[in-house]
């Protein structure tokens, strides 16, 4: 589904990524771990499109298209999704039009109908419930007055109303006490199928103690030092990063 | 123009389209919202004066100031506060396109048997051009010792992670930009009590960003 060959990436003159290789594969998942500054956010980005101030080199496939030629919105078309770390708020927007405008484009490009504002009001409820997020969240300006916790939420929110194919999620687990994460976990881990993929990129085992990725990778000083499957993140668990340097 | 609120009172007051003057008066424990919504048209100034005569009194004043190309508005609101216990709540928001200029004074005074007073104001502003031009700045002058008072200004453009965050849950850059300029405007039209007011508001906003962006590209 994915295939990332000798990624460069640098910005103001200071390199970040330094040749990476990935391959994701249809119903995979794949945790990426590392400390700050790795490279792990920048990766992500990229993946999903953020150009402004990068300097990229190498190659991005996505289901055999040039990733890298494509605009943010039509890699979210094409089945892309990245739950942010530090989500942004905008007042004045409601979460249900803010998530059924971006449905709708998303529908439009896979040709599929938009969905009956009741059929939306149905599933939104539903999932918001689902994740335990106030039905008058939905009222709300996108993430104003969230919690840290309640703005990761909506993160999965949004990526089980939207249905991408390839979810990156960046630090999900960052800020979630032990019950959300939980919940968070049993979202994800519900969406999981043959078709779609995930990328979890996080700094802690923690989240992978719920949810069980196909492999893991250790990321450096924007390189990968390691791959492995899942036992790789109890390595790291129990000897830190220190011994990968 | 003069208004004054008697006690108890509660009005929502609009500043004519053509700008102008204004002098509120405000009774005890009376409450006033203010909208001073300026969208295109021909240069103009408007002028807002509010005094706090009675006790416990309350005023929320909301600017929205839109200019194009070639056009200045021009706000300048002065609260005077003179009782005791009232709040003073000022927002305005600007959204400039190329060749849009704007100004915005707000000063507060707070005279001293103005004690207990809470005091809000925020100006905060979207260039949407190198060349859109924004100034301004606000006045406190306080002769009471235990007030609230807090203020803000800004200017800057739509924020690239703002927009990315959009673009990323399948919107184009346009529409994104779009989205979100209409969204800051919504914070004070949503204050209009009056559904089919507000519609209206929304409608020639979204009409007339949708005329900036795509003159844009």
């Amino acid at each position: 589904m994915l295939t990332i060959k000798n990624l460069q990436v640098s910005t103001e003159g200071k390199e970040i990524l330094k040749g990476v290789d990935l391959e994701i594969k249809a119903g995979q998942t794949h945790a990426i771990m590392g400390q700050n500054g790795s490279g792990k956010t920048t990766l992500a980005k990229i993946i999903a499109g953020q150009q402004e101030g990068f300097l990229v080199q190498g190659r991005i496939s996505f289901l055999g298209k040039n990733l890298l030629q494509m605009e943010p919105e039509e890699r979210a078309k094409a089945g892309i999704f990245m739950a942010f770390q530090s989500p942004i708020e905008i007042p004045g927007l409601a979460l249900a039009s803010f998530l059924t405008s971006s449905l709708n484009e998303i529908s439009k490009s896979r040709g599929e109908r938009p969905l009956d504002p009741m059929d939306f009001s149905d599933l939104a409820k539903e999932e918001a419930a689902f994740l335990g997020l106030k039905q008058e969240f939905l009222a709300r300006g996108v993430n104003e007055g969230f919690s840290g916790g309640e703005r990761k939420k909506n993160e999965i929110f949004q990526m089980r109303v939207l249905r991408p194919l390839l979810s990156i999620l960046d630090e999900i687990d960052s800020g979630l006490d032990v019950d959300s994460l939980k919940k968070v976990a049993q979202a994800i881990n519900e969406s999981r199928t043959r078709e779609n993929s995930f990328l979890i990129i996080t700094h802690y085992q923690r989240i992978l103690n719920y949810i069980k990725p196909d492999f893991v990778h250790v990321m450096v000083g924007g390189r990968i030092a390691r791959s492995g499957g899942a036992e790789l993140a109890l390595e790291i668990e129990e000897k830190g990063y220190g011994h990968l340097s | 123009m003069d208004i004054f609120l008697k006690e108890n009172e509660h009005r929502d007051c609009f500043m004519p389209d053509g700008g102008g003057g204004c002098n509120v008066y405000l009774g005890r424990n009376s409450s006033l919202r203010f909208f001073t919504f300026n969208l295109g048209g021909k240069s103009l100034k408007n002028e807002l004066n509010v005094v706090f005569k009675g006790k416990g009194a309350r005023a929320e004043l909301y600017g929205l100031y839109l200019p194009q190309d070639g056009q200045v508005i021009e706000n300048e609101t002065l609260l005077r506060h003179q009782a005791p216990s009232c709040e003073s709540f000022q927002r305005y928001y600007g959204i400039l396109p190329m060749g849009g200029k704007a100004v915005f004074n707000g000063k507060i005074l707070i005279e001293r048997k103005a004690q207990k007073t809470k005091a809000y104001l925020e100006s905060k502003n979207i260039l949407l051009s190198p060349d859109a031009q924004m100034l301004g700045r606000p006045f406190l002058e306080i002769f009471a010792d235990d007030v609230q008072c807090t203020h803000g200004f800004s200017s800057s453009q739509i924020e690239e992670d703002e927009i990315f965050y959009l673009r990323s849950r399948g919107h184009n850059l346009e529409s994104a930009k779009r989205i979100l300029l209409l969204s800051f405007a919504q914070r004070n039209i949503d204050k209009v009590a009056d559904e089919e007011t507000k519609n209206i508001l929304c409608e020639r906003i979204s009409r007339f960003l949708s005329e900036k962006l795509e003159a844009k590209n």
